[in-house]
């Protein structure tokens, strides 16, 4: 029984049946993650001790009659992207700003995998403070696609997104921002749910962005993020946007396909999308027909707004957010005699170009002379692009599009060129902005063998509805071959 | 602009790197430019407010582990570097 290959759900239930112990799931991972972690560079760092220890602690648990009841995630290996503060590893967010940062506290999100039995084996690489759509952003190296080690995961959540394709870990926690967990999902071949604003807590998830920023699970199942989302979501006093909302949980069991009404936004399946993916789009929308499903198609007259109304306001909460990094609380200080010599010198070195180009973007649209122009002009496109998916989901339960525009790009293809590296997350953009659960899920390869990712959208607080909607459409095509690595 | 920006930002950016930079946000505003084409009377975004705490004492980072992860500390804050009249 290959081990690394199983869902969540699986793994479990031979826990529960005593058909394998948490240590063999652990010497399994920790075998693959041996033969293929050289190539593919998914993780900034490995706890291999640490997570032997929590294996013998957990099974040693796992004795008492009945344990496992209350450990819903019991067994699952989890990689975690490098943005979530951890105790008992390094939190470094991509960056040389805080390489070697060791956070006093565990992040929400980790507290809640922990306690639900999953166990930490890393962090992540990602985009450095996720800016980024290539994982090539990372101060430290560059994440390959294991479906393609030429070309890249996505991002900014790359290295958990790999280390899910390439069998590393069955389940992944990565941070969605405008895309960085859907398009990287998308270009690996894997499933990523971001769920609407506000339903899992960002208490020690290093901010980019805050009207924006969700924590979002990767995995290889739709059961399986549905299994790590219920695990994550609900109110933390420690992050005052967590929604009040109840969660629903219990099984997920896959919805009617026959009668539901499909949506087709015509503004995602215009001239940038390549022929590939607009033919993989098409051909799960005739299944979906074929199931019984009503096709609508439609229009969301704003989406072509959501770039430059995305790239204002990120770059503005970001340039907000990290003036904390000024070399005094935590990370790099760079040598100086007097104080604002000190901040521009640890912020120079510390910071790689992109983040520096949003942090001077960002300053730039909320500067004296230009806020109007820029940033309350975004904040309007915000509000009719909002108001578009209110409308689609009055004629509709769901919404179907490509998640990324194009498969798995060349690694350094898009480097030097921000504006076209921002034409990654087009298709993500919006539902961020409007701040809906979307989730991506492979549904097919393209001709050169690399992954195509159709996104679903569902409307505010439809979590449970847009999983159940998911977990149909996946029962609907066949589950990608694993990566040859 | 750029030199300007990155004062604002607090960013100490070499010529060399403003030079390289100059193009690049060219680019990028270029691109937000779209925004121009929005009606100015559209209404901005009206999201939900966030809920506020009570207003009630409780436990904090202990110091000890707030002054662990500075760069330079004493026992009792953080050291930085001269802000108050001619450097030494």
């Amino acid at each position: 029984m290959n081990l690394t290959a199983l869902p969540v759900s699986t793994l479990r239930e031979g826990l529960r049946q005593r058909r394998w112990c948490v240590r063999e799931i652990v010497d399994a991972q920790l075998a693959e993650i041996a033969r293929v972690e050289p190539s593919v560079k998914a993780f900034l760092h490995l706890a291999e001790a640490s997570l032997r220890d929590a294996a013998g602690a957990l099974d040693a648990r796992l004795e008492r009659p009945h344990a496992i009841d209350a450990l819903p995630l019991a067994g699952a290996v989890v990689a975690v992207k490098d943005a979530f503060c951890t105790r008992a590893m390094p939190t470094t967010c991509g960056s040389k700003m805080l390489e070697g940062y060791r956070a006093p506290y565990d992040a929400t999100a980790v507290e809640r995998l922990e306690a639900a039995g999953a166990l930490l084996v890393g962090k992540t690489n990602m985009d450095e403070f996720a800016m980024g759509s290539s994982t090539e952003h990372s101060a430290y190296f560059a994440t390959r696609n294991p479906y393609d080690l030429t070309r890249t995961p996505g991002g900014s959540s790359g290295g958990s997104a790999a280390a899910v394709a390439a069998r590393m870990a069955p389940v992944a926690l990565g941070s969605d921002t405008g895309g960085s967990v859907r398009q990287p999902a998308a270009l690996t071949g894997v499933v990523g749910f971001k769920p609407g604003y506000g339903r899992i807590s960002r208490y020690g998830l290093v901010a980019f962005a805050s009207s924006l920023d969700v924590v979002a699970p990767f995995a290889r199942t739709v059961d399986d993020v549905h299994s790590v989302y219920i695990a994550l979501a609900g109110r933390d006093g420690r992050d005052p946007t967590a929604v009040e909302a109840p969660v629903e949980g219990g099984a997920l069991v896959a919805a009617p396909l026959r009668g539901l009404r499909v949506g087709v936004p015509r503004e995602y399946l215009g001239p940038g999308v390549e022929a590939a993916v607009g033919d993989a789009v098409a051909a799960s929308l005739a299944l979906m027909r074929a199931a019984g499903a009503e096709v609508i198609d439609l229009s969301m007259p704003h989406t072509a707004l959501a770039g430059p109304c995305y790239y204002v306001l990120a770059p503005a909460e970001a340039s907000s957010n990290l003036a904390r990094f000024d070399g005094v609380r935590y990370g790099l200080r760079a040598p100086a005699r007097e104080l604002l010599g000190m901040y521009g010198a640890t912020r120079d070195a510390g910071f790689g170009d992109e983040v520096k180009r949003r942090i001077l973007i960002g300053t730039f649209v909320l500067s004296a002379g230009y806020v109007d122009a820029y940033y309350a002009q975004a904040q309007r496109a915000r509000a009719l692009i909002a108001d578009d998916f209110v409308r689609a989901f009055a004629r509709c339960d769901v919404l179907v599009t490509p998640t990324s525009p194009t498969t798995a790009f060349a690694l350094g293809a898009r480097h030097h060129d921000p504006v076209a590296m921002y034409q990654a997350d087009l298709c993500t953009l919006p539902a961020s902005l409007a701040g809906v659960p979307a989730i991506s899920l492979p549904v097919g390869l393209d001709g050169a063998g690399l992954p195509v990712g159709l996104q679903l959208i569902g409307p505010r607080l439809g979590e449970r509805r847009l999983l159940e909607i998911a977990a149909a459409v996946e029962s609907l095509h066949r589950q990608l071959p694993p990566p040859t690595l | 602009m750029v030199r300007h920006t990155a004062s604002l930002a607090r960013l100490s950016l070499t010529s060399e790197a403003c030079a390289a930079l100059a193009p690049q946000l060219a680019a990028i505003v270029r691109y937000l430019d779209a925004l121009d084409a929005l009606a100015s009377g559209a209404s901005p975004l009206d999201g939900a407010p966030t809920p506020l705490d009570g207003d009630v004492a409780a436990p904090s980072l202990p110091r000890d582990a707030a002054l662990a992860a500075a760069p330079v500390a004493s026992e009792t804050g953080f050291v930085v570097p001269q802000f108050v009249g001619d450097p030494a």
